[in-house]
């Protein structure tokens, strides 16, 4: 199976791509602009492989929460090459690609994933025995109770680090811990999922931007 | 290239609050668009909500797409280039079409290209059959510009003058929410002018007594506010005062531009061109000093893809392209930053 994974829902960007055995993939961080980077690496990564995107039997992408350029840039990527050569696709909650890849690097199936939304709010997901459990938008004095055997992992912890370590009795956090599109095309594969035609769209989380006029 | 070879160029508009998309081949010139307008969304917040508007876009713009290539009887495959407004423009809305637009483009092999959201007003004229000849003044009149330019050929382009606080638009906007006429209110407004009386209240014509060609609307806004308080029952007549002085402003500023420049075409585009009343004055200036005037027709006043697509054709034929594949926009972009062609 040929696969794209891209990702440009937070403060990185990446690109991952899996054909005949090979998977060559590409991840920024720090740089200005990083979203916009992410067709130079889908180039990068296209001619190290050596095929087409009319080659590509699915394109697998996150799809929110994140900075809300960021989810739009991801998806809006996504809906491109997808109608380039109608590719179908499936997008995976920002969350649940975090948790999938933090559960494999510290071996655990207890993630509790909170990436800074703002506002004094954090995305919250809680990613236990091999599935997001739940995404919700919350206060960090509001999110799950959890115990200490939890890593947490996301922006959300080093910014709302006390009250979120106060409210879950996590007693481990690692707070730069991004997602990768690498973990992406695992994600795809290890759940046996399917790809749809439908339009690659956002999931943001947080749908009350704005206030009605009083006039 | 080939003059037998029929180029075909999509165009994609999300600068704002309308979703445009526009098809425009070297054979047949405009060949289909589409528009979704936001303004239902956006008028209960009385005012555009960028965050809403970059929500609608991502929604809109690939269903459009798939529609108008099939209004064409066209498939992605018979494309050519993809141009997409890069600028100026609410960063948000800019972000999702520049996004579509050059991964599609990337996908497909093709040439994308950034173009100018006011130089598709410019040039929209020329999706009409009677087109107007450079050099020719330029006024551009929406809700977020005033200008006035010195066109003397695509792509170099002159700022003679521009608004200092508020766009026309925005001034009749603001003003018709003032009188209680909702948004978008610039229509409405003028609706309701054609029931006032002119000589009720007198408005001054701002920045008319002095040399130069910049426009200022926003003291004319408070005057009409400060009219209202003391008039609450005069809404018709406020909005005609407001409209006439609105338009003879821009009337004095665009004779003076033409008489500096010596040039004898005046285009007219942008959303106020729409205004009917400016028009007619407009038109008499030109009998009056012989200059031919230009406008779009009226679904090209506003945002749209057609014009984006005729823009973008006019320079991908001439081999401008987007340099490199990043994802770029120009939320502030000078007119007189474009190459010319």
């Amino acid at each position: 199976m040929n696969l794209l994974a891209i990702d440009t829902c937070t403060e990185v960007c990446s690109v991952s791509l899996s054909a005949g055995g090979v998977k060559i993939s590409r991840f920024v961080k720090d740089v200005d602009k990083k979203s916009g980077l992410i067709l130079p690496l889908c180039d990068e990564v296209f001619a190290k492989v050596g095929i087409g995107v009319s080659e590509l039997d699915g394109i697998i992408y996150t799809r929110g929460p994140g900075t809300f350029t960021g989810v739009r840039m991801c998806v809006a990527v996504a809906q491109g090459l997808s109608l380039a050569s109608a590719i179908p696709t499936l997008g995976f909650s920002t969350l649940e690609v975090i948790g999938f890849g933090a559960a494999k690097k510290y071996n655990t199936q207890k993630i509790a994933v909170a990436l800074d939304a703002r506002m004094g709010e954090v995305y919250w997901g809680v990613y236990e025995n091999a599935k997001l459990q739940s995404e919700v938008l919350k206060k960090p004095n509001a999110v799950t109770k959890l115990s200490a055997d939890f890593i947490g992992v996301g922006t959300g912890w080093g910014v709302y680090q006390s009250e979120l370590l106060k409210q879950t009795k996590v007693s481990k956090f690692k707070a730069d811990f991004y997602p990768q599109a690498q973990n992406l095309i695992e994600l795809y594969l290890r759940k046996n999922n399917t790809f749809n035609n439908k339009l690659p769209l956002p999931k943001y989380l947080r749908n009350n931007i704005v206030q009605k006029s009083l006039k | 290239m080939s003059v037998e070879h029929n180029f075909i160029t999509l165009g994609i508009e999300s600068s704002c609050d309308e979703t445009g998309i526009g098809l425009y081949a070297t054979k047949q010139g405009l060949i289909a668009h589409r528009l979704f307008s936001q303004v239902n969304i956006h008028a209960e917040y009385g005012g555009v909500v960028p965050e809403l508007a970059s929500r609608e876009h991502i929604q809109r713009i690939v269903p459009l797409v798939k529609m108008v290539l099939a209004d064409a009887n066209l498939n992605l495959a018979d494309l050519g280039g993809i141009a997409y407004t890069a600028g100026p423009g609410l960063a948000g809305a800019l972000l999702v079409g520049a996004a579509v637009a050059k991964s599609l483009a990337w996908g497909l092999g093709i040439n994308a290209l950034a173009v100018h959201h006011m130089e598709g007003h410019l040039l929209a004229p020329l999706l009409e059959n009677l087109q107007p000849k450079m050099p020719f003044v330029a006024l551009l009149v929406s809700g977020g510009h005033s200008l006035l330019v010195d066109v003397r050929g695509i792509g170099c382009y002159k700022i003679l003058g521009q608004s200092l606080d508020d766009a026309a638009g925005e001034a009749f906007d603001k003003t018709a929410k003032i009188l209680g006429l909702g948004y978008p209110g610039g229509p409405a407004l003028a609706k309701l002018a054609e029931e006032g009386d002119e000589s009720v209240f007198k408005f001054p014509r701002p920045m008319t007594n002095r040399p130069g060609l910049d426009f200022s609307f926003s003291g004319l806004k408070t005057f009409a506010r400060n009219t209202f308080i003391q008039h609450p029952q005069k809404k018709a007549d406020i909005a005609k005062a407001f409209e006439v002085a609105s338009i003879q402003t821009l009337t004095i500023k665009c004779r003076r531009a033409l008489e500096q420049t010596g040039y004898k075409t005046l285009v007219v585009a942008g959303g106020v061109s729409a205004n009917l009343a400016l028009r007619k004055r407009l038109d008499i200036m030109g009998e009056n000093l012989k200059v031919a005037v230009f406008y779009p027709r009226q679904e090209f006043c506003t945002d749209n893809g057609a014009m984006i697509a005729l823009v973008g054709h006019l320079r991908l034929l001439q081999g401008q392209c987007d340099s490199d594949n990043n994802i770029n926009i120009k939320p502030r972009w000078s007119l007189e930053e474009l190459l010319a062609v």
